[in-house]
């Protein structure tokens, strides 16, 4: 089993008008969850369609387990759950279920069975009357019947209420505490991804802002609060000065006379963002 | 059988959080040796956390020895966790906060007080 | 693959060889029915109709047909987004374009070319009342190998445009715009060249001839120019008179199946290419967005 899950060199994408991704270089750690966060439009789903094979890379590469994606297909340790949740609307559940075993030597029949049992969704129901909830729920066991390696979400979370929200989330999280598997989620609500992911993937404008294990950032950064006179410490990220005081985000571990403390990851990933988007303004 | 909560604007890290919780369930008795601690796949169906993360706390619990994991099956309690007598600090501590009360220190300043302490002396717990 | 085409496919191929079994019940009902009548008047009315609407509606079905069975393949999976979930899973995504095709196209060309054989038993009958021969469109186009051959074009295109333009209708204007000049081109221009016509200057032609030139001609068989308009007697005795004879070249009726045989051959390259074309969509167009 290879340790990289994803990894990217020099990836880039540029459409008629302007770049999709532009230089983007990563690796994302097999057997984490990792998060791709970034406003929309950032690159998230180019990314994401790049790692299928739906896209092809301007120039750059893009490895999936090790591999290039290339005309035969998606790579098939790889699992893709597009934003849509694109499924056959005409098909009832269990039709849904044999495409995904038709279509996939891999497939684990039972297993999928009993995703689609757990989240209480009847097997006759034809796809297109079910709820955003029970749909996901579908698209999941029909992208985790596969057996998946690695597993990629393109905001899985976006268009449900909060009740299934919680549920979507905690299916996928006991099914990679079960398996193992790598996750590739990405939001861009922060909030829906603080404690699932240890892994950072921050992209804006196409390009990679920060990237990293989630704790390992945390604790490189600090939230520094005090007076505007103070001396600015190396690796300032951002700082807003409000009357006399200052809040700066910095990347470093020793401060002196700042009141210091660990970032939140939507401190931290807020901070990237808003000082990305200031250089490109 | 225990079940974690786990509140994520504590600042608290996740998995110090389950770590505390065990922990205090152990204190209370809650928790004792043989017991089974939820599995890995409960705790994240209840929580929404990170797997990893309660592998991290489940690991760091039993590096304390506390808690043993079987393979296959799962984590279970191995050790109580006992304090030793603490009487008399208790009656020392009694008598401290009588003393403060009597000299006119208001409840809040005396317990930012004693959060000072504590962190002071509790440095990294 | 194939069943997951099928099942996307199937109200449609079933709803299409529904209409086809409709219609070929029909033509031999009147192939039985017709061979009875010896009357040619009492054929007429009976049947003048029927040949008609018949005419229209072969002259439009294989263009529905192809287009209802096209068009959406790609089209309508572009625009709900399902494709995503076709080229994302373990096979390869010119074993997913390919299975479509064929599953979809395959039932509705097959159908239509049995129809139109069907059809060209089923007018031996009526010919007496036809107008013209069986070259002559639209006879020709209504029956023999044409109609699946017309299908298969229709079809392609349709499939074809709707992987490039993303769109099910935009799909089927454009096919309807491109397969309309592409029949009357062929008819109008290629069609009497499939063979050399035979001259004749007789005034008695063979039954079912299908006159594609006409000119005039002296005894000695150069081309003279005539205008009737300077005629004060009929034209017969006028041209009597100049010494000039009008000579036509014809295709003779027994050349129909042969010119049968390159028309379809001529729309089957046409639509392999479309298929090429398609294949090439699918790998590079097909990436962006």
């Amino acid at each position: 089993m290879t340790t990289i899950a994803l990894d990217a060199t020099a990836l880039t994408l540029r459409y008629r008008r302007g770049w999709g991704l532009r230089d983007c270089t990563f690796q994302l750690p097999a057997g984490r969850i990792s998060a791709l966060i970034g406003p929309n439009g950032a690159g998230k789903s180019t990314l994401m369609r790049l790692a299928t094979g739906l896209m092809r890379p301007t120039s750059g590469e893009i490895r999936v387990l090790g591999q290039v994606p290339g005309k035969h297909g998606a790579n098939r340790q790889l699992a893709f759950l597009g934003q849509d949740k694109p499924l056959y609307k005409g098909f009832t559940v269990e039709e849904m279920l044999r495409a995904g075993a038709k279509l996939n030597p891999g497939w684990d029949d039972q297993y999928a069975h009993r995703l689609v049992r757990e989240a209480d969704v009847p097997f006759d129901a034809k796809v297109g009357t079910l709820s955003g909830g029970q749909r996901t729920r579908v698209a999941l066991a029909v992208a985790m019947g596969r057996r998946p390696e690695l597993l990629m979400l393109d905001e899985p979370l976006a268009d449900l209420d909060p009740v299934a929200r919680q549920e979507v989330m905690q299916a996928v999280l006991a099914e990679v505490a079960e398996t193992g598997m790598t996750v590739l989620l990405s939001s861009h609500v922060i909030a829906d991804l603080d404690g699932v992911c240890d892994h950072l993937l921050l992209l804006s404008g196409g390009q990679v802002q920060l990237q990293g294990d989630v704790e390992d950032l945390l604790t490189q950064h600090r939230v520094l609060v005090g007076s505007r006179e103070l001396v600015l410490p190396d690796g300032v990220v951002e700082a807003r000065t409000t009357g006399r005081q200052a809040t700066v985000l910095a990347r470093t571990s020793n401060a002196p006379g700042w009141d210091n403390n660990e970032p939140s990851l939507e401190e931290l990933a807020l901070a990237y963002l808003r000082s990305a988007k200031k250089v490109t303004a | 059988m225990i079940e974690f909560r786990i509140d994520r604007r504590s600042g608290v890290a996740a998995y110090q959080q389950l770590v505390s919780q065990t922990k205090h369930a152990l204190r209370l008795g809650l928790l004792q040796p043989g017991d089974q601690l939820p599995t890995v796949k409960e705790v994240v169906a209840t929580t929404s956390i990170n797997p990893n993360t309660v592998l991290k706390a489940y690991r760091e619990l039993e590096l304390a020895g506390l808690v043993e994991g079987r393979r296959g099956v799962g984590t279970f309690v191995s050790a109580a966790l006992t304090q030793p007598d603490a009487d008399q600090l208790r009656e020392e501590l009694a008598g401290w906060m009588k003393r403060a009360r009597e000299d006119g220190l208001d409840r809040e300043y005396v317990e930012a007080l004693v959060k000072a302490q504590l962190d002071l002396h509790y440095e990294g717990e | 693959m194939t069943w997951v085409a099928w099942r996307q496919q199937r109200l449609q191929i079933l709803l299409s060889l529904g209409i086809v079994a409709g219609l070929a019940a029909l033509m031999t009902f009147v192939r039985f029915d017709a061979q009875s009548i010896t009357d040619e008047q009492l054929l007429d009315d009976r049947y003048g109709t029927y040949i008609n609407y018949l005419r229209l509606v072969l002259l439009a079905l294989p263009v529905l047909l192809g287009m209802f069975a096209g068009a959406p393949l790609f089209g309508r999976e572009i625009e709900h987004g399902t494709h995503v979930f076709g080229l994302t899973q373990s096979i390869g995504r010119t074993r997913w374009w390919a299975t479509k095709i064929v599953v979809a196209g395959l039932p509705v060309v097959t159908g239509m070319t049995l129809l139109g054989l069907l059809n060209a038993w089923s007018s031996v009958p009526l010919q007496a009342v036809m107008f013209g021969g069986r070259l002559v469109t639209p006879t020709f186009e209504i029956q023999g190998l044409a109609l699946g051959a017309y299908t298969a074009l229709a079809f392609t295109l349709s499939a074809t445009f709707g992987l490039l333009a993303r769109n099910t209708l935009a799909a089927m204007v454009i096919t309807v715009i491109a397969y309309v000049p592409a029949i009357a081109v062929v008819g109008n221009a290629l069609r009497p060249a499939y063979a050399t016509p035979i001259t004749s200057t007789s005034d008695e032609l063979p039954a079912g001839a299908w006159i594609v030139e006409s000119s005039y001609v002296d005894a000695a068989g150069n081309p003279v120019s005539f205008s009737p308009a300077g005629c004060d007697t009929t034209i017969t005795e006028c041209m009597r008179a100049q010494g000039v004879v009008r000579e036509v070249g014809f295709q003779p009726d027994e050349r129909f199946w042969s010119f049968q045989v390159i028309e379809a051959g001529l729309f089957v390259a046409l639509a392999a290419l479309v298929v090429g074309v398609g294949a090439w969509a699918l790998h590079n167009r097909l990436r962006l967005a």
